[in-house]
């Protein structure tokens, strides 16, 4: 990859440096009560579980205004190898998502590629600053499926609530399975690793500056590890405890997140076209299912923003969706509120619509993407209506059809994509 | 589905009226009836009405569309069979809707038993069932009803040797009230039908029951008397099932039919709907809130019926002699569309056909306080026929497809009861149900919206009212409040666009949402609070106090 991206003070470190075998990258903007806690975790956790291999922490901090750096550079001691690097932000970029909440993470991530490149580095990690939940295990699970069975990228599998990650439980994740036959836990950010083969192969001359900077690198390499013929691993890495941040509007979220997907599907087409079925991929720690907590959810709001979207994008939808499809999507319009229900193929059938009218570029696609959004409430509303009642092994089943479902109907996407290219 | 369990479920309910002949015919004979209709029920379902009000379905010698009733215990056989209607009642609470019937007190056809057997001789166990005297000057106060087609409330029967009592048609005599086995028998009548499993009963032209000397014969207090042990029964044994009265009077005579709480559940508000017509062609809400303050409260477990239009001709005998001319000018310059003291029109050709309008009278009697009634049709804006007879001209074939009979019947055209509506304008290769469904931004899918967005508000159905003031005499601004939520319904009058300054300070911090798009207008303050409208336009806005208004949807921080 060029190496025109990497600031001066970079190369200023890289000039002389010895080689490591882990490079532990913690991304920061403004996490002076979490950062220091998940970099002494990471730091420690690498001593004890590698004590043989050489650990560089790399501090990505995205111009906090707390001290963050500081304060991890004093939580680690003076023994610590540390390097900060300080990433100005752009305005623009704060348009990015992340849970983490730091903004260019896409510059980071391709930074901390960069030196693991140069050092020569096993195993890259990357972990977001914000968690609570990082503790000693992390560093274990995350390098050993690289550095004991030659993995290539360890994707994060986080504990989450019944009802956390309704995006990535009722489309991104049995999307990406239903596509390429591996059941990942579609999680974008929190931690993920890199072996050192995978940063040296060709895979992350990627488009930068343009796509990943547009849809946010966290799907691009999620979507990426399952797409290529990548040895894939996810580690269980207990519940996902994070100090929130502002995510910026929903739609902007589900517009960066489904785009990736459905950018990365053309790119793809010829692999996921021939994908029939799905199978696990192997697991690092215990399989995590779903903890019992509702949240607050607003179901009453959800359908109400539905509705919005059913009278004030009736016409992109039309646009969109075939007729019969939108007929069924007009009728759910006069659901009550307390007994609304979209069904689950209709879903389904509604996400490939948009990914064909997306690959047909039938309007601009930011409007497609952002137009998804009530649809995406209207199911998600429908989803808490008809599991709230029950214990949590029905939304876990609930998601189980779903990706079954996705898979089932994906006859459908493939013959339509293929029309469209004729 | 299942049916509401709410007792009050009529309070916030929809009803959708429906003349079995002229529904959907099952057996292809020209003719609407229960199989037909059973055919139907999916899309009333998913029209989203809650309980449908059918017409007389009796035998009779149809002199009177079916309110001459000649059985009161039977199906008329064109219709179907008593187990018909029992799988018909099923259907229906299947898909959540209950069944309301006319049932039709004060008189019956002279071609009934009863009457049969009353006229043959002074001797025969029914004569007491009739009111019959010697002399045609008997309670004389009593106002002709049918003023085009009777010159007196008695007629005289040269079998009976007798003048007997009728208030409408002369082939309708009137029941006598003052006869307990009368009283019994119609009591009898209702527990058969509520055993077969209907909902209630619409009764027709009840102020007329009883009649006695030197009155008007109207709203006497014996009729009251009846109705209540009529109440007495239903609350003993049925519960959930209601009476809907048909009196058509001033809301202050209306008023005591609802007793307290102990008569009927609900009656029609008959002077509010020709006011609606007024207040949008005089563009003006005086005609409209002026009925509302001469409107009394009524008891918590009652109800009014709001409509539009229906079977009848839109009654104008709850007006001035200036305001009926007022609307014969206005909406039925043509005399064929005049009946008795009315205008037998449809909504849509009442309106000039104009959507607009159409959508505003719907909005005034979806958020008034009632119930309101749809006239079958009308959710798909049918017109009418005035060179039919009577009131034929409303009661032609539902209009379903652009196919043969407009998709209402089998069989050959000129068998129908009546014909299909085939003008240019709203002939059935127009208007009709399958292609308003196919259409996204049609009457019909409008209407469905509006039952939907309706059924989620009981501030509608329960809710206070209180009118809004502002100079601008053409809107018509009014707050309906329940159990802590306040609606603000807004409705330009006008064939123009308005502006208006409504005075909210009540409301201040909070923010209006658009019902039916969810969309958040500016928060009200203590200021006057500025909305402007299209021609005929109209706003639902629910007002949510400030704390409630930056309300999450609850997964923004967790979607991925």
């Amino acid at each position: 990859m060029g190496e025109s991206f990497i600031p001066e003070s970079v190369r200023t470190l890289l000039e002389g440096a010895e080689p490591v075998d882990l490079v532990v990258g913690v991304l920061t903007f403004n996490d002076k009560t979490t950062a220091p806690g998940v970099a002494r975790a990471m730091a420690e956790g690498c001593a004890w579980s590698f004590p043989k291999r050489r650990t560089l922490v790399v501090n990505c901090d995205a111009g906090s205004h707390d001290e963050t750096p500081q304060c991890i550079a004093q939580s680690l001691g003076p023994d610590a190898r540390v390097w900060t690097i300080p990433l100005p932000v752009l305005g623009a970029s704060f348009n990015l998502l992340s849970e983490s909440g730091v903004p260019v993470r896409e510059t980071a991530v391709r930074i901390l590629a960069a030196i693991a490149d140069k050092l020569e580095a096993a195993v890259c990690m990357v972990v977001d600053g914000n968690l609570k939940s990082v503790d000693s295990t992390w560093p274990q699970r995350l390098a050993d499926p690289i550095l004991d069975k030659g993995a290539d990228c360890v994707l994060p599998w986080f504990q989450r609530n019944r009802y956390e990650g309704t995006l990535t439980n009722t489309l991104l994740a049995p999307l990406t399975q239903a596509l390429y036959g591996k059941r990942i836990p579609y999680h974008l950010g929190g931690a993920y690793a890199f072996s050192g083969r995978l940063i040296r192969s060709t895979l992350l001359a990627q488009p930068w500056e343009t796509e990943i900077k547009q849809y946010g690198i966290d799907g691009w390499v999620t979507t990426l590890a399952v797409a290529e013929p990548l040895q894939i691993c996810r580690a269980s890495l207990g519940p996902r405890l994070h100090q929130a941040k502002p995510m910026g509007e929903l739609s902007l979220i589900v517009a960066q997140a489904v785009g990736c997907i459905f950018h990365l599907m053309e790119r793809y087409q010829e692999r996921w076209e021939s994908v029939t079925g799905s199978l696990a991929v192997p697991t690092v720690g215990i399989p995590v299912r779903l903890g019992a907590e509702a949240g607050a959810i607003n179901c009453e709001r959800m359908v109400n923003g539905f509705r919005q979207g059913l009278r004030d994008l009736l016409p992109v939808w039309q646009l969109i969706l075939p007729e019969e499809t939108f007929q069924q999507v007009l009728e759910l319009g006069v659901e009550e509120s307390d007994r609304f229900h979209f069904p689950s193929g209709l879903w389904v059938q509604v996400i490939y619509d948009f990914a064909l009218a997306y690959h047909d570029r039938l309007l601009h696609r930011e409007h497609l993407l952002k137009a998804l959004t009530p649809l995406y409430l209207g199911y998600t509303a429908s989803l808490v209506i008809g599991t709230r009642e029950y214990g949590v092994e029905r939304v876990e089943q609930d998601f189980a059809r779903l990706n079954e479902l996705f898979e089932s109907m994906k006859p459908y996407l493939i013959q339509r994509w293929r029309w469209h290219d004729e | 589905m299942t049916l509401n369990a709410d007792p009050l479920w009529y309070k916030d309910a929809v009803f959708y009226e429906i003349h079995v002949k002229a529904y959907a015919d099952g057996n292809g004979d020209g003719i609407g009836d229960f199989q037909g209709l059973i055919g139907k029920l999916d899309y009333l379902q998913w029209l989203g009405v809650d309980c449908l009000w059918l017409l007389p379905f009796y035998p009779s010698p149809l002199r009177d569309d079916g309110y001459d009733v000649a059985d009161f215990l039977n199906v008329a056989q064109q219709y179907g069979t008593t187990d018909d209607v029992r799988r018909f009642l099923d259907e229906a609470h299947r898909r959540g809707m209950r069944v309301i019937v006319d049932l039709v007190l004060n008189h019956t056809s002279d071609q009934h038993a009863w009457f049969q057997e009353a006229r043959r001789s002074p001797d025969s166990p029914k004569r007491g069932y009739y009111v019959w005297s010697d002399t045609d000057q008997k309670y004389d106060k009593a106002r002709i009803i049918f003023i085009d087609t009777e010159k007196s409330n008695w007629t005289w029967d040269s079998e009976a040797k007798a003048f007997y009592w009728h208030r409408f048609f002369s082939h309708q005599p009137d029941l006598n009230y003052d006869n307990p086995e009368v009283r019994q028998a119609m009591l009898d009548t209702m527990v058969f039908w509520l055993d077969q499993g209907l909902d209630g009963f619409r009764c027709d032209a009840v102020p007329y029951l009883l009649e006695r000397e030197g009155t008007i014969c109207e709203n006497l207090p014996e009729t009251h008397e009846y109705l209540k042990e009529i109440r007495r029964r239903i609350d003993e044994t049925y519960q959930g099932r209601i009476l809907l009265a048909e009196a058509n009077q001033w809301p202050s005579d209306v008023r005591p039919y609802f007793g307290d709480g102990d008569e009927f559940h609900m009656a029609f508000h008959f002077p509010l709907m020709p006011r609606l017509y007024m207040g949008v062609h005089s563009e003006t809400r005086d005609p409209i809130i002026d009925m509302f303050t001469h409107t009394p409260e009524i008891p918590p477990n009652s109800q009014w019926c709001l409509f539009l239009r229906n079977h009848d001709e839109l009654t104008l005998e709850m007006c001035s002699g200036e305001e009926r001319d007022y609307m014969y000018y206005t909406y039925a310059r043509d005399p064929k569309m005049r009946r008795n003291i009315g205008i037998a029109r449809r909504l849509a050709p009442l309106l000039d056909n104009d959507r607009r309008k159409i959508e505003l009278l719907n909005s005034l009697v979806f958020t008034m306080p009632g119930s309101p009634i749809i006239y079958y049709g009308d959710e798909i804006g049918m017109g009418d026929n005035i060179q039919l007879k009577d009131r034929d001209g409303v009661r032609t074939p539902m209009q379903w497809t652009m196919d043969r009979n407009a998709g209402f019947s089998s069989a050959d055209p000129t068998r129908l009861y009546l014909p299909v509506v085939s003008d240019s304008v709203y002939g059935y290769h127009s208007i009709n149900v399958e292609s308003q469904k196919a259409m996204p931004h049609s009457l019909l899918q409008w209407m469905k919206r509006m039952i939907a967005v309706r059924k989620q508000y009981p501030a509608f159905g329960r809710g206070t009212i209180t009118f809004l003031r502002p100079s601008n005499g053409k809107v018509l601004a009014y707050v309906r409040r329940h159990e802590g939520i306040a609606l603000l319904l807004v409705h330009n009058l006008a064939g123009s666009a308005q502006s208006v300054v409504l005075d909210l300070k009540e409301f201040a911090g909070s923010t209006p949402v658009e019902l039916l798009g969810g969309a958040t207008f500016p928060t009200v303050t203590e200021s006057g609070y500025v909305l402007t409208l299209a021609s005929y336009g109209y706003y639902w806005l629910k007002l949510v106090p400030e704390r409630a208004g930056s309300e999450l949807y609850g997964i923004e921080q967790s979607a991925l």
